[in-house]
């Protein structure tokens, strides 16, 4: 994937060039515009409305994405948004600057993180604005409720009461490592269904997101949405063993 | 092309600097001076009122304590509650309400800590045109990276009452990066260590063909050279009162020579294993004299600074690296001339910290670059910072919903949509809030305002979005939409100083006290949340999937409900959870069947093209 020239200002890749021209300068009217600059006046141009993470930084919908080339990208842009470079220019092009770089940033965090990645995957596809719902996993009912139950207590716990204090820290210890245990293999599976979402996504021929995409787009939620309860478990546990 | 300077207002020095081709300079007042105390002494001449900034007022500090303002910057952006621990300490006099912001009363005027501030700006805007020879309009302004957005908009407003135009509110420590990174043209990842006289922050930088990209900032406004002095003034005072029975507290003069010798003994410690304290007493002829070692000294200070090691420890946890990835440690601020600090730094990250850069000249040398950079003179260097608090909005209970975490790059946005309680509700109000607290009550209240003339519909339906932007200042600006109406309302986030807050670096709690109640509040919140919304899908459910339950099954979630309620309306959260938990388990296999009708529903039928 090639990344934007800086001498031309032209570019190239997926989105850039799919996307092309379809629209006039805003401010000089000119029908001469690439994604960023209108060529004959220069002036910043917006993102498109509708550019979501991946297209703003040029990715490609894949899962496994080469992070090293995903932050000279980011930098590049950086480079030519950032309200730093506009502050000599018009009012409004100060507000592009400043609403293509809150993009890019966000889009940025996002996809440097493996789950907030497949998480923005799985909104994106479900047309969902909000974040992904938490769930707890089945099958960790009874520890999550025993969890609960030692974290209340040693909430609770008189402060002399040494012993009682090293048992319920020995059982959320033990607890602790079963968590992380099961986010660790958790996050095994979920870098397994990344490969297997990019082998499809490269075969892909139609416009569409194929069915066997959904499929394991559909498993990848429900690990996330397992992951996200976790998360919060875990800080429960380390927040109570510091009690 | 005028020239836009780059100012560092600090606590105990304020500084002001240009570039002199590529090299940035610190400049110097008539007797080659390049730091201006940052005291303020107003004094009647005459009739009219005079007012003297730096050396000058600093004469005045002990003959006339009660007219000279000195480190200013701990009060901007800050109300009266914040102060209560600070009032004894300072010779001058607060005025001002109850919930309002901070008045500093002197004879009969009161005035705000930036009108303070603007004087110290002033005097650095006439030293620089006199130097440059031109006029001088516009500016960079540093302030601590931990500051939080009403202590941002004050350092502006000092600016603008100084007739500055404020390019931009710079962070120290990444404008002291700035510097180092023009003058060494190395790469990798930095930590900058910045105790000045009054703030603390540490920013962990990754720096990169001309890019500094902040990863994470942390600190503490209210930790500083100032409080290594008051634990030698308090020293002082405890000792005077036990040994001569006299409170030098009530002495406003002897108070304020107590805090001149302390801080000379402090400077003294940094190089002397031993240093004698001497004072004359109020009575101005008894004198206390006692001998203090660098070691005793040390022992004063030592939890002082075991908080700013525990300031780094959590921005390189926040940035995800361990110490050893830190290439190098770059020291700024003059307290850093204590040796112990430089020990625990290097102990913390196991090197060496950097000291060859000017540690009291290299953040207004930065803000200099910055200036250089944002008049358009520079453009192979960029800034990626990051805003150091998390922004919130208050919802239901109390309970804070992030919108934007900390250490999220600059600008950037968040958009968030809500709705209403009652029915027929007809104005929404949104309270934002600053802090890493999980309740509103122990974050800082940055703004309330009202999104009126929504649509009377019944409770739930309206839907309002909520936008928030934090410019490349730090600052943040908030906008919500009424997406029915599309009625729009833009909201200049004013401070709302002093509901019952903490400052902003007691808002990431440590204490285990607030860890503790927080927990507990937020449990109880969160369960009653969760366990509204579990009764209304589960009565609903029994509606729409009433032909998918037996008379035994329906009875045993019949039951399960009541007994929730029931807790609900008294319980404790333990008790909730145990009978959110029995309804669960009620209606697991009726869930089961329910969801198995819908789960792909979601996924049909989308079209790349619509994303």
């Amino acid at each position: 994937m090639e990344t934007v020239s800086e001498k031309t200002g032209s570019v190239r890749g997926p989105f850039f060039e799919k996307k092309g021209v379809d629209r006039p300068c805003w401010s000089c009217k000119s029908e001469q515009v690439d994604l960023f600059n209108c060529i004959s006046c220069k002036t910043i141009q917006e993102f498109l409305s509708d550019t979501n993470y991946f297209a703003s930084l040029n990715q490609g919908y894949t899962l496994n994405i080469d992070l090293e080339q995903l932050e000279k990208q980011y930098y590049d842009l950086s480079r030519r948004f950032h309200p730093d470079y506009f502050q000599q220019r018009s009012k409004e092009e100060q507000e592009i600057s400043l609403e293509n770089t809150a993009l890019l940033n966000k889009a940025y965090q996002t996809l440097k993180d493996p789950q907030k990645r497949a998480s923005y995957l799985v909104r994106l596809v479900e047309g969902n604005d909000e974040p992904l719902k938490t769930q707890a996993p089945a099958s960790l009912f009874e520890d999550i409720f025993e969890i609960q139950e030692a974290v209340e207590e040693m909430r609770f716990l008189d402060p002399s009461d040494e012993s009682g204090r090293n048992n319920l820290k020995e059982t959320l210890k033990i607890a602790l490592e079963k968590m992380q245990q099961y986010q660790k293999d958790e996050r095994e599976k979920l870098y397994g269904h990344f490969n297997e979402w990019d082998q499809l996504e490269s075969g892909r021929q139609s416009q569409d997101f194929t069915d066997p995409q959904k499929s394991c787009l559909t498993q990848m939620k429900q690990i996330l949405s397992h992951s996200g309860y976790l998360d919060r478990v875990i800080q429960d546990i380390k927040t109570a063993l510091k009690f | 092309m005028p020239y836009v300077v780059g100012i560092d207002l600090g606590t105990t020095n304020s500084l002001v600097a240009y570039m002199d081709g590529k090299t940035p300079r610190a400049i110097p007042d008539e007797n080659g001076q390049v730091a201006l105390s940052s005291i303020v002494a107003f004094f009647q001449e005459g009739l009219s009122e005079a007012v003297l900034v730096g050396e000058a007022a600093k004469e005045r500090l002990v003959t006339h304590p009660e007219e000279t303002v000195y480190s200013v910057k701990r009060f901007m952006g800050k109300g009266q509650e914040d102060l209560e621990a600070d009032l004894k300490h300072l010779p001058f006099v607060f005025a001002g309400k109850e919930k309002e912001g901070i008045q500093i009363q002197i004879g009969e005027k009161t005035y705000s800590p930036p009108e303070i501030s603007a004087h110290i700006l002033r005097a650095l805007k006439a030293r620089a045109e006199k130097f440059l020879k031109t006029t001088v309009t516009q500016a960079v302004i540093t302030v601590p990276a931990y500051f939080n957005d009403s202590q941002r908009q004050a350092t502006k407003d000092a600016g603008k009452l100084a007739g500055l135009e404020v390019l931009r509110i710079l962070n120290e420590p990444t404008a002291a990066s700035l510097a180092y990174g023009l003058q060494k043209e190395k790469e990798g990842i930095i930590a900058v260590y910045d105790l000045g006289g009054g703030t603390f922050d540490i920013s962990i930088l990754k720096i990169k063909n001309g890019i500094f990209q902040v990863l994470s900032t942390n600190g503490d406004t209210h930790l500083g050279g100032d409080d290594f002095d008051r634990k030698l003034v308090n020293l002082i005072c405890d000792e005077i009162l036990k040994t001569h029975d006299v409170d030098i507290q009530t002495f406003p003069e002897v108070l304020q020579k107590a805090r001149l010798v302390s801080e000379k003994v402090k400077c003294g410690l940094s190089s002397e294993d031993s240093v004698e304290i001497v004072l004359t007493l109020p009575d101005q002829k008894t004198q206390y004299k006692r001998q203090i070692t660098r070691t005793e000294f040390e022992g004063l200070i030592q939890g002082l600074i075991a908080r700013t090691i525990d300031s780094c420890r959590q921005a390189l946890s926040d940035a995800k690296l361990e110490p050893s990835d830190v290439k190098e440690v770059v020291l700024v601020g003059g307290s850093i001339r204590v040796p112990l600090i430089k020990e625990r730094v290097g102990d913390l990250f196991q090197r060496e910290p950097h000291s060859e850069l000017n540690p009291d000249e290299v953040v207004a040398l930065g803000a200099a670059v910055q200036a250089q950079i944002l008049s358009g003179a520079i453009t192979d260097m960029l800034l990626l910072d990051v805003t150091p608090l998390s922004l919130g909005i208050e919802i239901m209970g109390g309970v804070v919903s992030r919108l934007i975490q900390r250490n999220a790059p600059i600008p950037t946005t968040a958009k968030e949509t809500y709705s209403t309680q009652v029915d027929g509700q007809r104005s929404v109000s949104i309270h934002v809030v600053q802090g890493e607290r999980e309740l509103v009550a122990d974050c800082r209240s940055l703004a309330k305002f009202n999104l009126t003339g929504v649509e009377p519909m019944p409770a739930g339906m309206p839907r309002i979005e909520v936008t928030f932007l934090i410019d490349a200042n730090g600052i943040l600006n908030v906008t919500a939409k009424d997406l029915r109406s599309g009625k729009e309302t833009t909201v200049e986030v004013t401070p709302t100083y002093g509901l019952s807050d903490e400052d902003a670096e007691k808002m990431i709690s440590t204490s285990m006290e607030n860890a503790k109640a927080d927990l507990e509040k937020r449990q109880l919140i969160e369960s009653k949340n969760e366990a509204e919304t579990v009764l209304r899908h589960t009565e609903k459910a029994l509606v729409q999937g009433a032909s998918l339950l037996d008379d035994a099954e329906r009875t045993n979630i019949e039951n399960a409900i009541s007994d929730l309620k029931n807790a609900m309306s008294s319980g404790t959260h333990r008790e909730l959870r145990e009978k959110l938990s029995a309804l669960d388990q009620a209606t697991q296999r009726f869930a089961a069947d329910l969801m198995s009708q819908s789960v792909q529903e979601a996924l049909q039928n989308k079209k790349l093209s619509d994303l």
